[in-house]
């Protein structure tokens, strides 16, 4: 099976107030051809970046990006780069070609990331005239207007023809996802398209993208912190944990094992907490629901100071976990699961 | 099509406010005039002043100027082409400057120098427009020997000539604030486009941002540069008699420092004159701004 | 990795600056209102008096910044004249085509205090100069001159050295030394009054229009802005086009026609200033309190009593507007203070004899042209510091103020 992107080993740390914090560890990540791949992951896991790192979109300054990334057999990162410049140097050609061309990415809040000053014919037309089509105008309009109405939009002349202030949420959601196909890309990543929608929205934003992606032969990477996005929508799930993929598992086939994904799978049924939304550092993130050993410390294993399984375990076995880093090739069944005893 | 009545319409509104806005100030101006103490005038009571100025103002018959002599249209033109002209360059020196000022602050925001410039253009903007231009004058006579008037205009050398224009400009920019307070904005403005999720998306498809950032300066610019054009004048005003050009506040301090007989009509030629001056920025303003800004139309959406 | 390097740290920095700030503008206030209250308990002695009618001096930056005047005559003997009295022709030469001396001398001096000068010749060859004209008690001795001025020279004291050179050619360089019984340490002015004690007098200007104008924008400004924004559907409208037609007259000219009304009584004239200010403040209160006036529990207010609605108002307007507020009020002092000194610079403000700082500038402003620079710096730098003084106390005040919220 092809492989659309491929990611090992990704590295990538930013600079602060002179110091350095790292904030993908080893992240490694497959999206073959036609599939629905998924992220799930707190605020501050780590998600936005790995994608943004794709397409060469970091934001800051990085200090230190190292690892390998592939689109279809192009390498688009293959050596470390310690700052921006120089990476921007290396592969900033590469990438700007093939964003919205090969690639495109939709990021949360539709609206606000439509130009509020043009209408949607407008921006459609400059889009594709960005990205050096040489279709004429009413080729364009016609493309954007039949993307509207595979998308169940009833009258998309009338939207074309608006600003961004005149549309409702879910037209300006559709107009959003409309201007990101324009250039027929292979890859779509949408960031948390989800998150300031309820259930039911969600879900029709999420089976709208997931037609269009099928009838277009287009990779989906679905990234959210709500755990049923991703569970209903994709093929397969990486769960990330501040930096670190920890768990790497299909939804039809394998219940998880890692005793942080199975925390995660609790709150989703019993709806104890319905989104991960909260900051790592606030009171309300599940990570700090439960505490082991010293706060301050870093163990070898990312989850051992939240992890409940670690509470029913020898010393011995604790000694492990504080001292060894588990790695993601540990198989339990079909799941990649980073943990020494959860099998 | 809707859209094109609407801008017409849109027009149309904005010149009458602002030909409204015009004649009701003037209107309160000749009200106010009437105040002003006049041995000359005792006989007539204030009711009288007023219907007379307002006449004046009315029917544009402004005659000859009790002050001058001269007719007053022809004064009035004369020393408007100057202070207009000291209005257009000024405006002209500030985009020159403050522009790429912005810039280079706005992408080097953690630089050590941009918050240098910051702080340094603060407290010399801050530094009265009065004592900036006296400093001028004592530099120029001082170290390059010229004594900018505005006569030396006539019979200097080519040097005089460029110094008697630009001194004054760089007098009127630096003091009272304009300098910086346009160059914040422009600043503030660039910085909040490029952290806008519409600019993150344009960049996601593989766009380019730069047309959209210089007209977000562009109207920036235009927006906050006739909206200080009053505050611009008063520094004009004091720009012109430090430095001797005969310009419209230079008769205004001439007709104010009379005190009785005043010379009624030309002042409120001179005065109608400015609010002119000021009433067509305000209009530029507001046009821009709705041209710029086609949404607003729709605010109240769906 | 060169840039990394001069980045700052923003937090550690920034803190330094909020403080310095404050502290400046907190000193300079001080100084103000100091100086304020001193020249208010002195009144006209304050002003110390050199003797009248002399020429204006200074004795700082002599040579930096001011060049006394050193008149410069060839001495040629009319032959014919012999017998009858004057037989000397002096012809003026310019500096430019002979400099006899080279350096300047001092030209103030106090009584009892050592005046002493060593002339560079600036000629060739000359034979050692000699005192036309002195003072009594002035010497000569290896090429210094020495003196030591009494109370009976106070006033103008002329010097004529006499130079001959190797030709047989006579020169003579005349300056005169103003001799004091006080030392004024930044000049005086045309009448002889010191410029320290000019100042200090004139900045009873300094505090009280800026309260004035102050009081009338902030508390009446503050007031429109927030009935505009709590009545948004009925005066609102009316109050923005009040505030905008204020705004678009230029500043100067209420003033100039308050002026020209109140004969320039500066007290009148700061009602105006105030005027002119209230745009502003208004429409900031109002953006301010707009947010919050949609609440649910400002509207729930109208159930309240009367006394316990203005409580609330204050308590919604104080807490958000209050840094606003404060920065506007230190502006408002700010601009008063340079309101004033252009009116008074142009005429139509402070008259003479009365002392401020705009009458010292345009007292100053024709020895401008003279190079005596100190009548019209050392105002200008009062003016700038007083302006910049609150200026930065706005800015700290505000910044501490601020709602951490925000």
């Amino acid at each position: 099976m092809s492989t659309k992107i491929e990611i090992k080993d990704l590295n990538v740390g930013f600079h602060s107030d002179g110091q350095t914090k790292q904030v993908l560890h080893q992240v490694s990540l497959i999206v073959p051809e036609n599939k629905k791949i998924g992220i799930i992951g707190e605020s501050g896991s780590g998600k936005t970046q790995t994608v943004l790192s794709i397409l060469g979109l970091i934001s800051g300054e990085p200090g230190v990006i190292s690892g390998k990334i592939k689109y279809r057999d192009n390498f688009i990162l293959d050596t470390s780069a310690n700052s921006k410049k120089q990476w921007k140097r290396i592969y900033g050609e590469k990438t700007q070609l093939l964003r919205g061309h090969e690639i495109s990415i939709i990021f949360q809040d539709a609206k606000a990331s439509l130009i509020p000053y043009r209408t949607i014919e407008e921006q459609a037309i400059e889009t594709w005239k960005d990205l050096n089509g040489n279709q004429s105008r009413l080729e364009i309009i016609e493309n954007a207007r039949s993307l509207l109405e595979e998308m169940n939009l009833s009258d998309p002349e009338r939207v074309l023809r608006s600003y961004p202030n005149q549309l409702s949420g879910g037209e300006s959601q559709r107009a959003y996802i409309m201007l990101a196909l324009l250039g027929s890309p292979s890859l779509l990543i949408a960031d948390e398209p989800t998150s300031s929608l309820d259930r039911e929205n969600a879900d029709n934003l999420l089976n709208i993208i997931k037609k269009l992606c099928s009838d277009k032969k287009i990779s989906l990477l679905l990234i959210s912190h709500d755990l049923r996005d991703v569970i209903e929508h994709t093929d397969q799930i990486y769960v990330l944990f501040d930096g670190h993929v920890l768990e790497q598992f299909s939804p039809k086939n394998r219940t998880p094992t890692h005793p942080y994904t199975k925390f995660l799978m609790s709150m989703v049924d019993g709806e104890l907490i319905k989104e991960l939304k909260a900051d790592p550092d606030s009171d309300n993130s599940v990570t700090n629901l439960v505490q082991n050993g010293n706060m301050n410390e870093k163990y070898a294993c990312p989850y051992y100071k939240f992890c409940s399984l670690s509470r029913t375990l020898s010393t011995k076995e604790q000694q492990k976990c504080k001292n060894e880093k588990p790695s993601l090739e540990m198989f339990s069944d079909n799941n990649k699961s980073a943990c020494w005893h959860d099998k | 099509m809707t859209n094109q009545l609407t801008s017409r319409s849109a027009w149309i509104k904005h010149l009458g406010y602002s030909v409204f806005q015009f004649f009701a100030t003037m209107v309160l101006f000749c009200y106010l005039i009437t105040f002003l103490p006049d041995s000359q005038l005792l006989d007539k009571s204030q009711t009288e002043r007023f219907t007379e100025y307002l006449l004046i103002l009315l029917t544009l018959d402004f005659g000859y100027s009790t002050l001058y002599g001269d007719p007053i249209w022809e004064i009035v033109l004369d020393s408007g082409i100057k202070t207009l002209f000291l209005i257009l360059t000024s405006i002209a020196f500030i985009i020159l400057f403050t522009v790429p000022m912005s810039m280079y602050s706005a992408y080097n925001n953690d630089h050590i120098l941009s918050r240098l410039l910051n702080k340094a253009l603060f407290i010399i903007s801050s530094v009265p427009i009065l004592v900036v231009a006296i400093i001028i004058v004592a530099l120029s006579v001082s170290l390059l020997g010229i004594v900018p008037e505005f006569n030396l205009f006539y019979d200097g050398n080519n040097v005089q000539k460029v110094a008697v224009l630009t001194l004054p400009l760089f007098a009127i920019i630096i003091g009272d604030g304009i300098l910086f307070s346009i160059f914040e904005t422009l600043q503030d403005k660039i910085k909040k486009i490029k952290s806008e999720p519409w600019v993150k998306g344009i960049k996601a498809r593989g766009g380019n941002i730069n047309k959209h950032l210089v007209r977000g300066i562009t109207e920036s610019m235009i927006v906050s540069v006739t909206g200080k054009i009053s505050f611009l004048i008063s520094g004009i005003i004091v720009v012109e008699l430090v430095f001797n050009w005969q310009g419209l506040g230079f008769i205004l301090l001439d007709i104010f420092s009379q005190s009785s007989q005043r010379d009624y009509a030309l002042l409120i030629a001179v005065m109608a004159l400015i609010l002119l001056f000021v009433q067509a920025s305000g209009f530029i303003r507001r046009f821009t701004i709705m041209k710029m800004n086609p949404e607003k139309k729709y605010s109240s959406a769906a | 990795m060169k840039k990394r390097n001069l980045k700052v740290k923003t937090v550690g920095r920034s803190l330094f600056h909020k403080t310095g700030t404050l502290a400046l503008g907190v000193t300079i206030l001080s100084i103000l209102i100091y100086l304020n209250i001193f020249s208010h308990l002195n009144g006209e002695n304050l002003i110390k008096q050199g003797p009248g009618g002399l020429p204006p001096q200074i004795s700082l930056f002599q040579d930096l910044l001011y060049t006394p005047q050193v008149s410069q005559y060839l001495i040629e003997t009319d032959e014919w004249a012999s017998g009858w009295g004057d037989s000397e022709i002096r012809s003026q030469l310019d500096r430019d085509d002979i400099l006899l001396l080279k350096n300047t001398p001092l030209i103030t001096q106090q009584i009892g205090k050592t005046y002493s000068f060593r002339p560079e010749i600036g000629l060739q060859d000359y034979n050692e100069f000699t005192l036309n004209e002195a003072p009594e008690g002035m010497s000569v001795q290896d090429g210094e001159i020495t003196w030591i001025p009494d109370e009976n020279q106070v006033g103008e004291n002329n010097i004529a050295l006499r130079l001959s050179d190797s030709d047989g050619l006579e020169y003579e360089a005349v300056y005169s030394v103003i001799v004091t019984e006080e030392f004024f340490p930044l000049g005086t002015n045309r009448r002889g009054q010191s410029l320290s004690g000019l100042i200090v007098a004139g900045s009873k200007w300094t505090i009280v229009p800026g309260l004035i104008a102050a009081s009338i924008a902030i508390f009446i400004g503050g007031f429109m802005g927030a009935v505009s924004a709590y009545h948004k559907d009925q005066l609102d409208s009316v109050l923005s086009y009040i505030a905008d037609t204020t705004e678009s007259v230029p500043a100067l000219i209420i003033v100039f026609l308050i002026a020209a009304a109140t004969q320039f009584n500066v007290y009148y004239i700061m009602i105006g200033v105030g005027i002119v200010l209230l745009p502003s403040v208004q429409n900031i209160i109002r953006s301010n309190t707009l947010q919050f006036v949609e609440n649910q529990f400002v509207e729930s207010s109208s159930e309240i009593g009367f006394k316990d609605r203005i409580i609330l108002w204050r308590e919604i307007i104080w807490y958000n507007c209050k840094s606003d507020l404060i920065s506007l009020a230190t502006y408002c002092f700010a601009f008063s203070i340079l309101i004033e000194v252009t009116i008074s610079y142009l005429g139509l403000g402070v008259q003479i004899p009365d002392i401020s700082w705009g009458v010292l500038l345009a007292e100053g402003r024709s020895s401008l042209l003279r190079e005596e620079y100190w009548m019209t710096v050392f105002p200008a730098l009062a003016i700038t510091a007083s302006i910049l003084g609150f200026i930065f106390l706005g800015a700290g005040l505000k910044q501490k103020f601020d709602p951490k919220l925000k």
